[in-house]
């Protein structure tokens, strides 16, 4: 949508932020307010003959829409005041801790999973670079009928048969290099998603 | 200063308060989609509201039964979401009027108890 990535950066930053502050509400609910205030944007954009570049007609219509923490406020207290605690103080104290709670999970499952990704990525990127130097020490080993072994970095001699070719090698090395950027860039987003509900 | 503030805080307030109907108001008129009725309140009522808190106040209306939306398909971009009024809307609606009819008179009562005194 945007060919500057100063702009693609602020778009992606604010409707983080709405996610965000929408986070207590419903998956639903939010995908949709988002989707409507996204096509809101992208009318002004078009609509608004606004000066300026990209950055600076986005950064205009972001402003006319306004701080999310603001307007979508209204709406975070309807949804507590429309679900109100059964048990009082008790039962919203543990609403409150039960959200966190699964807002933590789960970050915490999604970092271990991105953590994993990218280590999985690393291993096979170093294994299949190593092999196209080292063949005859480092790759996909077949030791016997029904015995694999993956020998990352070759430092002895390895025994049985080299199962990677060249070709495999090297697809197999952009197939671990593509999972680490993936990784990355969902680990990026993670983090920002963070600052923005903490800002 | 403090008074400006609080001029400045007060009215954001008295507007936020009618611009659930302002909108129906408008939604009772004819359909409108979010930017077209953004414009739509800027041109006819002059209210200077973020558009965000237009769609705050839309959600919550489409929560309370009171608007309903459609999609239409644009030739140009992408489909555009109509929002309406629906019967439970409408006579919302009516009863608002009535509430807001009896704040403006009790308003204007208030306003004219001291230049009566005056008098």
């Amino acid at each position: 949508m945007f060919k500057d990535a100063r702009a693609r950066r602020s778009w992606n930053l604010y409707f983080l932020r709405a996610e965000a502050v929408l986070s207590p509400l419903s998956t639903s609910v939010r995908r949709e307010l988002i989707d409507d205030l996204k096509a809101h944007v992208r009318d002004i954009l078009a609509n608004e003959k606004t000066a300026g570049d990209e950055v600076a007609r986005l950064a205009a219509a972001l402003e006319r829409v306004g701080n999310p923490r603001e307007f979508l406020a209204p709406l975070l207290a309807d949804a507590v005041f429309r679900a109100p605690p059964q048990h009082g103080s008790f039962g919203m104290a543990y609403r409150t801790l039960s959200l966190t709670a699964a807002r933590g999970t789960s970050y915490l499952l999604r970092t271990l999973g991105l953590v994993l990704a990218a280590a999985a990525g690393f291993v096979v990127t170093l294994a299949a670079l190593n092999s196209l130097f080292r063949p005859d020490r480092a790759g996909l080993f077949l030791l016997d009928s029904d015995t694999y072994q993956l020998r990352i970095l070759g430092l002895s001699a390895g025994t049985g048969e080299q199962l990677l070719s060249s070709w495999m090698a090297v697809v197999l090395m952009a197939a671990g290099i593509a999972l680490i950027a993936w990784t990355v860039r969902r680990a990026r987003r993670m983090l920002m998603a963070l600052i923005a509900s903490a800002s | 200063m403090a008074q400006d503030e609080f001029l400045s805080n007060w009215g954001s307030q008295a507007r936020k308060g009618s611009l659930e109907l302002i909108v129906m108001a408008s939604l009772a008129e004819k359909e409108f989609y979010g930017y077209e009725l953004v414009e739509h309140l800027k041109a006819r009522c002059g209210l200077t509201v973020s558009d965000g808190t237009l769609y705050a106040i839309l959600l919550r209306l489409k929560n309370e039964g009171f608007v309903r939306h459609r999609w239409e398909h644009t030739e140009t971009g992408p489909a555009r979401k109509y929002y309406s009024l629906t019967k439970t809307g409408q006579s919302a609606l009516e009863g608002m009027r009535v509430v807001w009819a009896d704040i403006a008179r009790a308003v204007e009562r208030a306003k004219n108890a001291k230049e009566r005194r005056d008098v």
